[in-house]
């Protein structure tokens, strides 16, 4: 057995101890506390998936929770159009039905809201924020126009399940509790979770690795309102309440508040926090409401000012180096970096034309790129080279004529989006780097490996077997030492040698380099040509923007130059450099 | 501007970048900064700004600024080029031009001057720069930098992404800016050439240190660098 899983099994074995002691520390009031605290700490953890981990800032999470409670409420009471509580109760199968169906209502209802806010609305995480604090806003108001249905301003009440007695209930959710955080736990450590932190890093970086980021977002927000929904119906079944209040926006605003004392995008930390807050909230809000929301307030300002991890952070952190670890290294995988075969001809560019706005800056673009080739494409700034790549590898540009994919299954490139394209080979290193923040160098290699396969949200790869060619490049550029270091803390240069690993990583069939050796040494960068040349002699292609003519005329096989959004001349480099035309666009006099 | 550092030490959390390092830059001195990646380069500019943390002594003109927070030490007349998020891509080019504190309206001849080294951008002073290419976003970091009128001028690798031509830009429009001026100039190059044409003396820098400097006129002074910056 492994230190880690050791390790694992007797902080698991603690927890339950100590879940399974407090009903005899405490009274049958104390007991029904955590009992209810519990419910709370499932709402924090899904809360803490989604806002956490992914980024999604969702300010009405309350709505899921309410959702779930008010399906168990519905499906157990008989209400008067008044909203009079007639009758109330059922068996044990209505409640698990009930609480099973307020999951997956929860599930839905956030699905749909994230399916609408999502795609339509680009990367702003304001936007869903804002849908959120509508609907917890919006549907107070609504809850209490219908006493019929959902009781109005009473609410509906005295429908907890009364088969069980506290202590039962206190297990029943205690044990839920544990298998929602042993959940979340496995969830986020596994590639499924990497996917997600690197979305909440750079949303557009994770798309041009093959990754459906809309789609992983909508799944994670479904999955975070279920699990609230499921939390909020186990309430329901325990309290037997369910109000308006519920769904508000000041509990989505106390969940926000457990979430970031607890310590953000640790799991842990937001469940002890909603523990502890709940329990000490309803202590002393008997005695001191007025006070106690004052303190909650500036208990809530305290933590962003002076510890913005959370307090449980530094504990939920080494908890989880602890038993969740698994450090991932790099391995080589035998044979070339990608399976080339089919046609030579891979693009065929014709009358290409693209503008920014009024701005016209393709006019007219005639290329072809082929494989087992590498294309050098010069010119001034401002030419339009970036903006080339841009376009070929985005099929939802707007472009006048045509370009023709001969890519397997690929043919079409017209409104294809980028992760689309990215999967089918072809991949691009952009311009200024753009590295996920918190991910390792190891962990954005297994990233772009992936190009976009659909994660397990179980299996964490430790060992991530990468072409012979990534780790030339890794050791080339120094970042073999840096494996374990994050994106965010890289110098630039480093940065730059991760992006080129990154693309050859992917196992690409046509690659589009944009200006990689900027910022890398001259000694980097004759490794990195030499490197350029094995994918060529694998069979890939090639597209290579690039200023320094000396190493154009290491690695070129053909050069292309573009000038002012056309390309004015192509031939080998022994042409290109001789020719007039070129020396006058872009080359000036040696400096 | 005399610029002098002495016994520098920076660090990110654990990681120590700078150590114990000392360097001082003359007025009207141009020095330019060599060295492999993750060596501590960028890191060396940022904590003389006050970017970074860090311990030591650090003076301008003879003031301790060692305590100063950031703005105050560019408002002392410092033109900073970073080689990371340089300019504010949602403002047009013109109000990245003005965005200066050394100096807020520069007359129009020295507008003028200015951008006659880089005409692409007088051309497109009321677009966003956040759609300028790579290399036309450089220039306009350059040329913000010059508008300010500063005594000292930070620069970190504003060659990168450069074509050629453009280059002799840079060297011309530097060295103008010493000759009328007197500016003194820190930057880190990793393009030989130009770091050897612009500045006066050349530093390495290995591991947080500076490991190797001398005056870049010095004979066969390129091979010496391509020593020092071999792996």
């Amino acid at each position: 057995m492994s230190a880690r899983r050791r390790d694992f099994i007797l902080i698991g074995a603690a927890l339950i101890v100590v879940i399974a002691a407090v009903p005899f520390l405490g009274n049958e009031y104390r007991t029904q506390l955590w009992t209810q605290a519990f419910t709370f700490a499932i709402a924090a953890v899904s809360l803490d998936l989604v806002w956490g981990y992914t980024g999604i800032p969702d300010l009405g999470h309350s709505v899921w929770f309410g959702i779930g409670a008010l399906t168990v409420g519905l499906m157990t009471t008989t209400v008067s159009d008044t909203g009079l509580v007639l009758e109330s109760g059922g068996t044990a199968g209505t409640y698990i039905f009930a609480i099973a169906l307020g999951t997956v209502i929860a599930a839905i209802a956030g699905a749909v809201v994230a399916w609408y806010a999502f795609p339509s609305r680009g990367a702003n995480p304001f936007y869903i924020g804002i849908v959120g604090l509508a609907l917890s806003t919006a549907i107070q108001p609504l809850y209490t126009q219908l006493p019929g249905i959902t009781g109005g301003e009473n609410g509906l009440f005295g429908f907890a399940y009364g088969g069980l007695d506290t202590i039962g209930w206190y297990y029943v959710c205690g044990g839920c509790f544990v298998a929602v955080l042993v959940g979340a736990l496995i969830l986020v450590r596994s590639d499924f979770g990497l996917l997600i932190a690197a979305i909440r890093d750079n949303e557009r970086r994770a798309r041009y690795l093959g990754n459906d980021v809309e789609r992983t977002k909508i799944a994670v927000f479904a999955v975070g309102a279920g699990i609230a929904g499921f939390a909020g119906a186990l309430y329901g079944a325990v309290v037997g309440l369910v109000s308006a209040p519920l769904f508000g926006f000041q509990f989505a605003t106390e969940m926000l508040v457990w979430v970031a004392v607890g310590g953000r995008a640790t799991i842990v930390g937001p469940a002890v926090g909603a523990i502890a807050l709940s329990l000490i909230g309803s202590e002393l809000n008997r005695s001191f409401p007025a006070q106690w929301n004052l303190a909650l307030g500036a208990l809530f300002v305290a933590v962003v000012v002076f510890v913005p991890d959370g307090i449980a952070a530094p504990w939920a952190k080494w908890l989880r180096r602890r038993i969740v670890g698994g450090e991932r290294t790099l391995v080589a995988e035998p044979g070339p970096a990608t399976a080339a075969s089919g046609a030579d001809a891979l693009v065929t560019m014709r009358d290409v034309r693209f503008a920014y706005g009024s701005l016209q800056v393709l006019r007219g673009i005639d290329l072809d790129i082929e494989r087992g080739r590498l294309l050098c494409i010069v010119g001034p700034n401002g030419a339009g080279k970036s903006t080339l790549i841009e376009v070929l590898t985005d099929g939802r540009r707007s472009i006048a004529g045509v370009v023709a994919f001969n890519l397997g299954a690929g043919q079409d490139h017209r409104r294809r989006p980028p992760h689309e394209i990215a999967r089918h080979g072809l991949i691009r290193k952009f311009q200024i780097p753009a590295l996920f923040r918190s991910l390792s160098v190891a962990e954005h290699l297994l990233l772009a490996a992936h190009r976009g396969r659909w994660p397990s949200p179980f299996r964490r790869t430790v060992r991530i077997a990468v072409p012979a060619a990534v780790l030339d490049v890794a050791e080339a550029t120094g970042l073999a030492s840096r494996a374990d270091m994050a994106g965010g803390v890289l110098a630039h240069g480093f940065k730059q040698g991760l992006e080129i690993a990154m693309a050859v990583a992917a196992r690409p069939v046509l690659l589009l380099l944009d200006e990689p050796t900027a910022g890398l040494t001259a000694s980097e960068r004759a490794v990195i040509g030499k490197i350029l040349r094995t994918l060529i002699a694998d069979g890939i292609a090639i597209v290579l923007i690039e200023h320094d003519f000396d190493f154009v005329g290491e690695v070129a096989d053909r050069v292309a130059v573009l000038h002012d959004g056309k390309v004015v001349e192509t031939g080998s480099f022994a042409e290109i450099g001789s020719s007039a035309a070129v020396r006058d666009a872009y080359l000036g006099a040696a400096p | 501007m005399r610029l002098s550092v002495e016994k520098l030490a920076a660090r990110y959390g654990s990681a120590v970048v700078i150590r114990d390092l000392s360097l001082t830059i003359g007025d009207g001195e141009a020095v330019a900064i060599l060295g492999r990646n993750g060596m501590g380069k960028s890191t060396l500019l940022k904590a003389i700004l006050g970017y970074v943390s860090r311990d030591g002594a650090v003076t301008l003109d003879g003031d301790d600024i060692a305590s100063w927070p950031t703005a105050r030490i560019v408002r002392r007349g410092i033109g900073y080029g970073p080689q990371e998020e340089a300019i504010f891509g949602e403002l047009t080019v013109a109000e990245n031009l003005a965005a200066n504190v050394t100096q807020r309206h520069p007359p129009p001849a020295q507008m003028d001057a200015v951008l006659a080294h880089f005409p692409v951008l007088g051309r497109r002073l009321r677009q966003h720069a956040g759609t300028l290419s790579g290399g036309e976003q450089k220039m306009l970091v350059l040329a913000r930098v010059l508008l300010g009128r500063p005594k000292l001028i930070i620069l970190d690798e504003i060659s990168a992404g450069l074509q050629p031509a453009m280059l002799a830009t840079v060297q011309r429009a530097l060295a103008v800016e010493r000759t009328e001026r007197g500016t003194t100039i820190l930057m880190v190059e990793q393009n030989l050439d130009l770091a050897l044409s612009l500045a006066d003396r050349v530093a390495v820098m290995k591991l947080g240190q500076i490991v190797f400097a001398a005056p870049s006129a010095a004979a066969d002074m390129r091979a010496q660098l391509e020593r020092h910056l071999a792996p």
